[in-house]
């Protein structure tokens, strides 16, 4: 009753006798007080992460909560067997080398049929660098759980977790059945199946009821993280999440809870991607720098174009991105050009074919989708570039991305843009240019050429 | 100097998987710019259907050349019309030969020269193939490539009765050159004078040489005559090629 009291006084709802009965109650009892001072706490929490994107949660506040729930009864839940937890293992590297599977089949029938090996080699390369690197890594895994609640663990089958190590308990640190959603934001809400715990309503919440439920989610009004109560335990001070892998990372301790989240970052983890879909317009777009390079296949030079664009990206949803670019495209392209010695003995012109750098300023539009492999986020792209004279270029990309800090990632990926440029019409042009020369092409004739590029690509990517 | 910015990006925060991205990011680079074979072989181009760059035996081809020369002073036109074919063997005994006929724009006082053209080589008869004092000139033969030789005449007469030994020599080979003619093969004609008596014609003269441009499918289309000292003495290109 008085805690509710405490709520409604909070929130400004308590009459002014009902008000001078709460604090007159409040100054003859310790305990109501530090309930008090526990709402404010909340409160002063939940506005806190409403203003910044990455904020660990207290662990005062953490321990404080739980501490009241543990003192109004709460036991914790019972921990699942052992045999249950090898099961859950076994399920999980099946599922995953399923996964694998099915990507792998899927990626290679078309790259086999890929004249260039170039092409193939990059690409294999770069799918397995990107995978390799973080797979191959125990250590990148570990990393990514111990930073904050941005953080959560994966189970495939929650409900048969048994028996799960205290060390491998973290706090804040999410079981979910469904597949993994990156929480970064701020957080507002806690919620189980039956009730909703929001800034001014979370004292509501009865301690008995938390772990009543099957479920538990937290919420930030963008993203939802669902935790089961079988992984909910309570240690001295605070309620502690478990993960229920031996694989996944050591558990943190609620000091971890508020602790720097900067210095090991997880790369892989993308700052915008896997959010649900309401989030702000500014939270959607970011808007970036590019440069790629690199050679086109079949073309006997070792470098054969290059881009810089900025580019502004909007995530229409959690997989699919659109995204406007203004750059400049700089190609190599073999013109008709006078040859040095420009005559020969004869005194006939001599004219050569010989790459030659094109300028171009190019507006473009790509449609992109964003992916998880081997647990690294990659995102393909494809689009189209104009040069504003009627030249249109197709483009293609596949990236990886980086976190460099909370605002601003990386991308390394593949990038290319091929197309066929007539190399006769330039010949004719120099032909008539020295008509009256009899002018005569030296070397071997080309009448096309594939030119452009396909290359690695960097991007530094900006966002709000 | 992009792999050391990178690295200097991640140095700090210290972890193996920072120093490989970047190193990652590099060998993709590396892998990307490596240049790829030749897929147009810079094989040296040679020609063997000879009969292909020399004027065709086409009935009722008419090709307009244009004549340009600054010593003397001359600028003129005329036709090269293909006649016939001849079935009589030639003094040395090649059979058929085409007979051509040289007039001028006006169709007068035109001149016959007949020619043998196989693959393996093509004679040129500045008259009566078959009278056996009639200056003639291999034009071609065996093999066209760079570098290929022969001699064209070793004791062609000239006008005034002057001997002369020329040589040829392929000196070039153009895959385009000219009126966007294709295949083009740059033969060099020089005339070394035998005796005392000096020829007229410049072409002929000690040391000049005529320089002949066959294109395949077209024939010859272009003479360019330089003394010995290499100046231009006179030209002649083909203008049109027209049917009657």
């Amino acid at each position: 009753m008085t805690e509710e009291r405490i709520l409604d006084f909070l929130d400004g709802n308590l009459g002014a006798s009902d008000e001078e009965e709460l604090l007159h109650r409040l100054a003859v009892s310790p305990e109501r007080r530090n309930l008090l001072k526990q709402h404010l706490q909340m409160r002063d929490l939940t506005a806190t992460l409403a203003r910044r994107q990455y904020v660990p949660v207290p662990k005062v506040l953490t321990a404080s909560l739980f501490t009241a729930l543990a003192a109004n009864g709460y036991a914790g839940p019972v921990m699942p067997s052992a045999s249950s937890k090898e099961a859950l293992v076994a399920s999980l590297e099946n599922n995953l080398s399923k996964s694998a599977e099915t990507v792998v089949a899927s990626k290679s029938a078309p790259l086999y049929k890929k004249s260039s090996i170039i092409v193939l080699a990059s690409l294999i390369s770069f799918i397995a660098g990107a995978s390799l690197i973080y797979t191959l890594m125990p250590e990148a895994r570990q990393d990514k759980f111990a930073s904050s609640v941005t953080n959560i663990f994966k189970a495939a089958d929650a409900k048969t977790i048994t028996n799960v190590a205290p060390s491998q308990a973290s706090v804040l640190s999410l079981a979910s059945q469904q597949s993994s959603i990156p929480f970064e934001s701020n957080i507002n809400s806690v919620r189980t199946k039956n009730n909703i715990f929001r800034n001014r309503e979370i004292a509501k919440q009865h301690t008995d009821n938390i772990f009543a439920n099957t479920s538990v989610e937290i919420s930030n009004g963008d993203n939802t993280i669902s935790a089961i109560p079988e992984l909910i335990s309570k240690e001295s001070n605070s309620v502690v999440i478990s993960s229920v892998d031996s694989k996944l990372p050591p558990a943190i301790t609620s000091s971890d809870i508020g602790g720097n989240m900067s210095g090991s970052r997880n790369p892989f983890v993308p700052i915008t991607s896997q959010m649900n879909e309401d989030r702000s317009f500014w939270n959607r777009v970011t808007l970036s720098f590019r440069a790629g390079e690199g050679k086109a296949p079949g073309n006997q030079s070792a470098l054969t174009g290059s881009m810089i664009e900025i580019k502004a990206s909007y995530d229409v949803n959690d997989w699919f991105v659109t995204k406007l670019s203004l750059g400049q495209f700089m190609p190599y392209e073999t013109q008709a050009v006078a040859a040095d010695p420009g005559f020969n003995a004869d005194g006939i012109r001599l004219l050569q074919l010989k790459p030659q750098m094109q300028y171009r300023a190019v507006v473009g539009a790509e449609v992109g989708a964003k992916f998880n492999l081997f647990d690294a986020p990659f995102e393909f792209d494809g689009g189209i570039i104009g040069d504003m004279k009627g030249n249109i270029i197709p483009r293609l990309g596949f990236f990886t991305s980086l976190m460099l800090q909370d605002n601003l990632s990386m991308n390394l990926g593949l990038e290319g843009m091929i197309y066929s440029h007539d190399i006769s019409s330039s010949l004719r042009s120099a032909q008539n240019a020295y008509a009256g020369e009899h002018p005569a092409l030296i070397g071997s004739l080309q009448s096309k050429e594939s030119t452009g590029f396909i290359g690695p690509s960097i991007e530094l990517v900006w966002h709000f | 100097m992009a792999f050391l910015i990178l690295h200097k990006l991640f140095k700090r925060n210290g972890d193996l998987r920072f120093r490989l991205s970047p190193l990652f990011f590099v060998l993709c680079f590396v892998i990307g710019c490596v240049p790829s074979p030749s897929e147009n072989a810079n094989t040296p181009p040679i020609a063997t259907d000879l009969h292909n760059y020399i004027k065709t035996q086409q009935l009722n081809r008419s090709d307009l050349w244009h004549f340009l020369s600054g010593k003397p002073l001359k600028d003129s036109s005329y036709f090269i019309d293909y006649a016939r074919q001849n079935a009589l063997k030639t003094f040395d005994g090649y059979s058929p030969t085409s007979i051509y006929k040289f007039s001028d724009t006006l169709r007068t006082d035109s001149i016959t020269q007949e020619a043998y053209i196989s693959d393996s080589l093509v004679a040129w008869y500045f008259g009566k193939s078959s009278d056996g004092s009639t200056p003639k000139l291999i034009l071609l033969k065996d093999t066209l490539r760079v570098g290929a030789n022969w001699i064209a005449s070793e004791n062609f007469l000239t006008s005034n009765g002057a001997v002369v030994q020329i040589k040829a020599l392929v000196e070039d080979y153009y895959p385009v050159s000219g009126n966007n003619y294709k295949d083009v093969y740059w033969v060099s004609f020089t005339s070394t004078v035998k005796g005392s008596q000096n020829p007229i014609e410049p072409q002929y003269q000690n040391g000049a040489h005529l320089s002949r441009y066959f294109a395949k499918g077209i024939g010859e289309y272009l003479e360019r005559c330089l003394d010995s000292k290499d100046s231009l003495i006179w030209s002649s290109e083909l203008v049109e090629t027209r049917i009657r």
